[in-house]
């Protein structure tokens, strides 16, 4: 891409000669373009600056010339040079500023046919449509190419419809007019593909050189970067040479120091270190008796806790037979319970039915009481009767033989009487008898009522001491059980106990071990610390 | 960097390429064959003018009621009408056949 560009160089030196003679384009604008977009910028100032000096040199053409076209070439150059010179004016390069370039180089060319009109040259002016489509590759873009090919093709097409001999003296000649417009149009497909080619390049340039720019201020950032840390290292270098100095003066005032420390530091270490060895040793012996102590004592504690076990055994085993013996016991308590309750229903009955009985000697005291009353009145009939008999006996003694059957009647009336008396007697002499019998048998019933009574109550007592007794009974059966599932409890745990006590032997003895190989331990370390503080006893007197 | 888009000035500038393009192959010589169209109806008057002008015919134009005359510019104008037009005849456009030099 340089070589295109130192290439292009040349073509645009007339641009520095503007401006060392002070034109109106101002380049400082193109430091922030890239170089694309500053050929196409200058590239459309040097397309108006072509503009008015073919203008200029036409119309010197002209005069020179004497064709008196002076007129048309004023008129239509400036009106065809204008919008070129105001797009170079306002800095415009973009594809409407490009393709505006394109009439230029259609119609400068076609200027100086005009010019040339009648001229033996005027043919050869036509190369220099030629020459301003390859000047339009500056602008690295295909439109004004293509507008400059579409301009002189139409131009002579139309003029060669419409005016055949404008174009060419004589007749129409449409394949002479096509055979220039093919070569138009190779033309512009040659510069079209170049055109085309050109941008591309140097947008690929572009990219190149900004990637570029931003490498080499990479490389920049990075050779600064590089700089001071050199920089920083060589101060770090110095300042670390200074500071090992310093810590190597230091570290032998330090060694110096710390070899007499160590030496004292040695001297009361082999002090402690002896008497450490000395209490461990002794430790460690204490250690061993108490082991062994201590398995003895775990051995003793073994089996008592065995004979332990099997006596909470024997124990459980008794206590369940007291249990069982209480369970019987407490059945029998409830046989008794029940026939105390069955005794004490029955003496109820019993006394009931004695008092019913005294009720009824009661009665029949009472009937007897009123059967000698009823007694005392048949005997005083009978006396009223015997009285009765009497005086009918007088009666019919008075009346003589009248009265003879009379007197046996009253007679008759008087012994019935006597023989009533008589019954009465006797049957008062029973009922006397039989209200002995009824008060005896009172009494003794009473008696009986209250034995009843008395055996009531001393069974209601022997019940309630039975249910007492049977709730006892109850709760011994319940602390029985108990004392059975505690006896096995505890010889569970008597159990757990003996295995203690087994692992503690275990443990004993271990510890024993472990205190014989402190023992060793301890003398290897006063054996170390011999050597140790003779080493340094002896590097402080080397230094020395 | 960005510039605001104008529709027309493409358009624009292509109109006056045309019209320059036009313009100069119909721009008339200043000696030589020349085309006379007159834009009314007097033709007879355009042919007077020419001649006054010292203009010789040579046929009539491709135009009805056009003539084809070789003469001097600078005088034939001003003999002619206001409303003709004065135009190159051909061959005038792009040169002669052969690079033949100016037409008698």
């Amino acid at each position: 891409m340089n070589h295109i560009t130192s290439a292009l160089k040349p073509a645009f030196s007339w641009l520095d000669l503007r401006a060392k003679f002070g034109a109106t384009v101002e380049f400082r604008h193109d430091a922030g373009l890239n170089p694309l977009d500053r050929l196409r910028r200058r590239a459309v100032q040097a397309w108006a600056l072509i503009g008015w000096t073919s203008f200029g040199g036409l119309l010197i053409g002209n005069a020179i010339l004497g064709a008196g076209t002076g007129v048309p070439l004023l008129v239509i150059g400036t009106i065809i040079t204008a919008g070129p010179t105001a797009m170079a004016l306002s800095g415009r390069y973009d594809a409407e500023a490009r393709t505006l370039m394109g009439s230029l180089a259609a119609v400068i060319p076609a200027m100086l046919v005009f010019l040339l009109k009648g001229h033996p040259w005027q043919m050869d002016a036509h190369m220099y449509f030629f020459v301003g489509m390859a000047a339009l590759v500056m602008l690295a873009d295909w439109r004004p190419i293509a507008l400059a090919t579409v301009l002189t093709a139409v131009h002579h097409l139309a003029l060669q419809w419409w005016a055949p001999e404008f174009v060419f003296t004589g007749s129409g000649n449409l394949g002479r007019v096509i055979f220039h417009v093919v070569a138009v149009g190779l033309q512009f497909g040659a510069l079209t593909v170049l055109t085309i080619q050109l941008e591309r390049l140097f947008q690929s340039q572009s990219a190149a050189l900004r990637r570029s720019r931003e490498l080499t201020q990479v490389a920049k950032d990075g050779q600064r970067q590089t700089e001071e840390a050199m920089l920083q290292a060589r101060t770090a270098e110095a300042v670390a040479t200074r500071e090992r100095r310093q810590r190597e003066e230091q570290a032998a005032r330090i060694a110096s120091e710390r070899r007499g420390e160590l030496v004292v530091l040695a001297n009361e270490f082999d002090h402690s270190v002896t008497s450490v060895v000395k209490s461990i040793g002794q430790a460690t012996e204490r250690l061993e008796h108490a082991a062994v102590r201590l398995e003895d004592v775990t051995g003793d504690a073994t089996q008592d806790a065995v004979e332990a076990a099997s006596g909470a055994g024997r124990a459980a085993r008794d206590i369940a037979h007291v249990a069982s013996s209480i369970r019987d016991l407490s059945e029998s308590i409830r046989t008794i319970a029940i026939a105390a309750d069955q005794q004490s229903q029955l003496t109820v009955v019993a006394s009931l039915e004695a008092h019913r009985s005294v009720q009824t000697v009661a009665m029949l005291e009472d009937h007897a009481v009123q059967i000698e009353v009823i007694l005392d009145d048949i005997r005083e009939l009978a006396n009223k009767t015997n009285l009765l008999a009497l005086n009918a006996t007088i009666e019919a003694a008075r009346a003589g033989d009248a009265g003879r059957g009379f007197a046996v009647v009253a007679g008759e009336v008087k012994g019935l009487s006597a023989d009533t008396k008589q019954a009465s007697n006797r049957i008062s002499m029973l009922l006397t008898g039989i209200r002995e019998g009824v008060a005896d048998t009172g009494e003794k019933l009473r008696s009986v009522n209250t034995a009843i009574g008395q055996v009531s109550v001393a069974a209601s007592g022997i019940a309630t001491a039975v249910g007492e007794q049977r709730f006892t009974a109850q709760e011994v059966d319940a602390g029985a059980a108990r004392a059975v599932g505690a006896a096995k409890e505890i010889g569970t745990r008597i159990d757990g106990v003996a295995e203690a006590a087994g692992s503690a032997a275990l443990l004993s003895a271990s510890v024993r071990g472990s205190a014989s190989d402190l023992a060793a331990s301890a003398r290897n370390l006063r054996s170390s610390t011999d050597l140790f503080v003779s080493f340094l006893q002896a590097d402080d007197a080397a230094a020395a | 960097m960005k510039f605001p888009p104008n529709r027309m000035l493409v358009p624009a500038q292509i109109f006056a390429a045309t019209f320059g393009l036009v313009a100069l192959t119909m721009w008339p010589p200043a000696s030589g064959s020349m085309l006379l169209v007159p834009l009314g109806s007097d033709g007879g008057a355009t042919v007077q003018g020419a001649l006054a002008g010292g203009a010789a015919l040579l046929g009539a134009g491709p135009f009805p009621g056009s003539l084809v005359v070789v003469g001097d510019r600078a005088r034939i104008a001003p003999r002619v009408a206001w409303n003709t037009v004065i135009m190159a005849a051909p061959p005038a456009g792009c040169g002669a056949n052969g690079g033949a030099g100016r037409p008698v």
